[in-house]
């Protein structure tokens, strides 16, 4: 049992510094969703032996490269110290940097304990891979043999140096590694470069526009943590001379260990003989990470739930200047408590099976009558009829009792006047939505909300009313919930041109009702009192896009 | 001998999630010239109170250890005579490893970066695109980008805001 994750000393682990959790949902994601299943429990964690270290355990239940490895290193003592903490895995965020103040954005890293590197001595075997001490300096052995009478000095990266017989390969200065632990340190940006992306080389399109999704980045490094702990370690110097983006054959056999996580990630493959990468801009090679949560619950982020969160997040909603805004606070509030709820997934599958049938679920549905309701300009009257007919070929949603609409309300809603507290399996969960979502408008706005209002139209498809009632009580609850849309600063930064092109895609995407349209400007005029021009701004920009009139 | 290129930050604002900076480069020179678009180090000197935003290599260590990839800069071009703006997202905070040899654990620092009370800027700069030296055997890549830089453009920002202590 030897595979560690390290939280911040003294706080929960879910503030600015490390991220715990997302070290959680991205090794549940190397795991394949591996919670158990056959006599396996699958992926678990316990108490550390010190407060801010916890455990993985993982009871193997699924098959594949990705899977065994991490059974291999959680579950081989590799006796890298007397504590058998071989393996501290720190999943960082955009904030971090190393000692000289190098970012890690994008980016991770693997380092060796002072305890795997001993002082060089003469006349001693080696084996390639070793780590050495020699005139303050560590080295790399780069061939087996016994050491000759030169001990290595020198600080030119790249560049071996031989002792006589072994050649030995400079890696650092200084009293360590930038490793103060006694075990395999592995550092990663689980930022994904504060969301910009890294852009490595694609094996087939031979360009630097593939995305490095954050479980890749840790499987990566993972690989060399292995070496690192079995002492194997191998040459860190590109082999074309000419070329530092060659990789080396340490950094090719990560790459070629990486191209396994991309393979279960249904991802195309890196160029495992090329080192480089380009930090992303603008989003540029973001990997296309979604709803963390959707994604454990649905047991991959590339499954039909998954890719229609997307879809709405980066094909419509992301668009706009509005929508990218709305999405930035939402993004930070989201991840201030899903990874949590990864964690609470992954201790128990009948809250995982819960989760992804009262919320995500619905959440899915709810974007598909959205969508119909506004893009698509289906009638009211219609909409139910486009609920009864998903339900019906969605057999968890079909399944769900009154009870579990019940539960479910109980969870999101049990903080209203006069609602059902939730029951004791899930009040862990309410609780956390209480402390650390509720109070964002954003999340209560995007998140809560639409499933209410599905969670709604379940109850009544499940009392017996009728379709056409239901589609209108659908759409005068898309209507009520569209002009709550929480208001941020970025509609006063807008030129006159950028605001009507906003107002348009809104009166589009979101507004449709008459009433609700002139509610919502009435919001926006109050949110922007400098500006005189807004009235008019809106019956320009909606007349395109006419209002649907209430019968 | 080409006109060096200019840089000053023109905004700098704490919207409580982040420093948002807004530099402007400018091009006296009658070529184009080329500079850093990526952020590549940042440190904070509490005692000081001196925030340094570094789009250099300039003294950073070369990485010959295992790293996800080898991440170079984004570049950006500036017109002869004309003017870029880089927006840049700083992290309010900025956290590292804490000095320490054979612990259990990692121990952190934290820096609070929105104490700053100044921002000193440093952008690398060419009066040519950066391809990497094929003749540069030994070096290291971060070697090859420093050769590479004509000068470092160099500002301090002296805040006029208040800076913030809260968190």
């Amino acid at each position: 049992m030897t595979l560690f994750i390290q939280s911040d000393a003294g706080g929960d682990g879910t503030g600015d510094t490390v991220h715990p959790l997302n070290a959680h949902g991205d090794l549940i994601q190397i795991s394949n969703m591996d919670l158990g299943g056959n006599g396996h429990v699958g992926y678990g964690e316990v108490d550390g032996p010190v407060a801010d270290l916890s455990q993985v355990t993982y009871d193997q239940s699924t098959s594949g490269p990705c899977p065994t490895r991490l059974s291999s290193l959680v579950n081989t003592n590799f006796g890298v110290n007397a504590q058998n903490i071989d393996i501290i895995v720190l999943a960082v965020g955009f904030n971090f940097t190393l000692t000289d103040g190098t970012l890690m954005a994008g980016n991770g890293t693997s380092r060796p304990p002072n305890v795997l590197i001993p002082d060089w001595t003469s006349g001693t075997a080696f084996q390639a891979g070793q780590f050495v001490r020699s005139n303050g300096n560590g080295y790399l052995a780069l061939n087996s043999a016994t050491s000759g009478s030169t001990p290595p000095s020198g600080t030119a990266a790249f560049t071996p140096v031989s002792d006589g017989a072994v050649n030995w390969e400079f890696l650092f200065s200084g009293a360590n590694f930038g490793n103060p632990t006694q075990s395999v340190l592995t550092i990663y940006d689980m930022s994904d470069n504060n969301g910009n992306g890294v852009c490595e080389k694609g094996l087939a399109s031979q360009q630097y526009d593939l995305s490095a999704p954050s479980p890749v980045t840790l499987y990566h490094e993972l690989s060399h943590a292995l070496r690192l702990a079995t002492r194997t370690t191998l040459s860190l110097i590109p082999p074309d001379p000419s070329n530092f983006a060659s990789a080396s054959p340490e950094e090719h056999q990560a790459e070629v260990d990486e191209n396994d996580m991309r393979t279960q990630l249904g991802q195309p493959l890196r160029d495992p003989n090329d080192h480089g990468g380009m930090l992303g801009m603008g989003g540029s090679c973001a990997a296309p990470s979604c709803c963390v949560v959707a994604s454990v619950a649905t047991g991959t982020p590339y499954s039909s739930e998954v890719n229609a969160l997307r879809a709405v997040r980066d094909g419509v909603l992301r668009r706009s200047e509005i929508g990218f805004d709305f999405f930035a606070h939402l993004h930070a509030d989201y991840y201030g408590f899903s990874p949590q709820v990864c964690r609470m997934m992954a201790r128990s599958g009948d809250l995982l099976a819960r989760i992804r049938s009262y919320f995500v679920e619905p959440l899915t549905l709810c974007l598909d009558l959205l969508r119909g309701h506004t893009l698509d300009r289906v009638e009211p009257h219609a909409l139910g009829a486009q609920l009864d007919h998903w339900v019906r070929g969605a057999s968890e949603l079909a399944a769900l009792t009154a009870a579990d609409l019940d539960a479910a309300r109980a969870i999101l809603d049990h903080t209203a006047p006069g609602a059902v507290p939730p029951a004791p399996p899930y009040a862990e969960l309410a609780a956390l939505l209480d402390s650390r979502a509720r109070s964002s408008p954003f999340v209560t706005w995007a998140l809560f909300d639409p499933i209410s209002i599905v969670i709604d139209a379940l109850a009544w498809r499940l009392e017996g009313v009728a379709t056409a009632d239901i589609g209108h009580r659908l759409a005068a609850a898309f209507d009520a919930w569209a002009v709550r849309m929480p208001l941020t600063d970025v509609w006063r930064n807008l030129s006159r041109y950028a605001l009507a092109e906003e107002i348009a895609f809104l009166g589009r995407a979101l507004v449709r009702g008459a009433d609700a349209r002139a509610a919502f400007r009435d919001r926006v005029v109050q949110h922007l009192p400098e500006r005189t021009d807004l009235t008019r701004l809106f019956d320009e920009a909606w007349s395109a896009a006419p209002a649907r009139l209430e019968p | 001998m080409t006109p060096e290129l200019e840089i000053a930050v023109s905004q700098l604002h704490d919207d409580g999630t982040r420093l948002a900076l807004r530099v402007n480069l400018h091009n006296p020179a009658d070529r184009t010239l080329h500079a850093y678009a990526s952020l590549r180090a940042l440190r904070y000197d509490p005692t000081t109170s001196v925030l340094e935003v570094q789009l250099s290599d300039r003294g950073l260590a070369e990485q010959p250890w295992m790293t996800g990839t080898l991440a170079m800069p984004r570049f950006t071009s500036v017109d002869p005579g004309g003017d870029t703006i880089l927006e840049l997202s700083v992290p309010r905070v900025i956290t590292r490893l804490a000095p320490g040899q054979n612990q259990i654990s990692v121990t952190f620092e934290r820096r609070l970066a929105h104490e700053a009370r100044y921002v000193d800027l440093e952008i690398a700069w060419s009066d040519t695109p950066f391809y990497a030296d094929p003749r540069r055997k030994t070096a290291g890549p971060r070697a090859s980008l420093v050769a590479w830089a004509r000068g470092f453009a160099r500002h301090r920002h002296t805040r006029d805001d208040p800076p913030s202590s809260a968190r």
